[in-house]
């Protein structure tokens, strides 16, 4: 019977490209608060993590990978601080375009689809489990 | 004798092995819960029933096997295992809902998807081992 490994690996790889998505909401959250240090200056840009299906070429399987972290173009929110060093003439200083309910949510999501794929290997692992067991008895 | 020379037993194996397969294929959509214009997959169930009725009816005809079928002069001929060379069709099944990014997949059907997998593959797993157990109980020497 082939696949029986193949359905480890594709979940295995569900699990990695769910990881790597933690770890850009993570960067994301982690730096909410991050503003330039020149005046006028960009602050932190939000990043999107992308998904992409592809071909294993070792193994011949279809899996899934992170496999860019895309910048948030949309537009940076402006604070009036005139003391901040990274404020321009007219005072205001510009923040990250991170929004964290946005970024909790995806959170929420990332960690349900972890989730599935560890039920998915569960599964597979008692399948297996019950078919070994025709050798014990 | 080959295990799978027992009608029932190879029938189960074949069962079982459609079951596995479709496991993977439903770990891949899973996989794939978030992949922009990614369409969840899915075995042909319908085909893969007919084509086993059809292999058992031939199997029936010529004595009880499951034959290997040899379609080409250089295949080797004989009752070695068979589904090694089953290859499985899929086709698109997107689930009820597609999202914004084109992703039609929905974690919680697939889930009850690869529950009821399993459930099928246990079933058909359980009556394996009975199976196997009427064969040992009658090569059990008498009274012993």
């Amino acid at each position: 019977m082939a696949g029986h490994n193949d359905t480890m690996q594709i979940s295995a790889a569900g699990l990695r490209a769910q990881a790597a998505r933690m770890r850009i909401i993570s960067e994301n959250i982690a730096n909410a608060d991050s503003t330039a240090r020149t005046p006028g200056g960009d602050p932190y840009r939000r990043q999107i993590p992308v998904f992409e299906a592809e071909l294993d070429r070792v193994t011949g399987v279809n899996t899934v990978r992170m496999t860019d972290a895309v910048p948030d173009m949309s537009s940076f929110k402006m604070e009036y601080n005139p003391g901040h060093p990274a404020a321009d003439e007219q005072g205001y200083v510009r923040t990250t375009n991170v929004q964290s309910l946005v970024e909790m949510m995806d959170m929420r999501e990332a960690m349900r689809t972890y989730e599935a794929n560890l039920n998915m290997i569960e599964n597979h692992r008692r399948m297996m489990d019950r078919t070994l067991d025709l050798l014990r008895r | 004798m080959r295990l799978d020379n027992v009608p029932i037993l190879a029938l189960l194996r074949e069962n079982m092995g459609f079951n596995a397969e479709r496991q993977r294929v439903i770990a891949d959509n899973v996989a794939n819960a978030n992949t922009p214009d990614f369409t969840p997959q899915d075995l042909d169930e319908n085909a893969f029933m007919s084509a086993l009725s059809r292999e058992m009816g031939q199997a029936r005809a010529s004595g009880g096997n499951l034959e290997l079928r040899t379609t080409q002069a250089n295949h080797i001929e004989g009752n070695s295992g068979g589904s090694a060379a089953r290859t499985y069709s899929t086709s698109d099944s997107p689930d009820s809902e597609t999202t914004v990014n084109g992703n039609s997949v929905v974690v919680e059907e697939q889930m009850v998807r690869a529950q009821e997998t399993r459930m099928r593959y246990e079933s058909a797993l359980s009556l394996y081992q009975k199976s196997i157990g009427l064969l040992r109980v009658a090569i059990r020497r008498p009274g012993g």
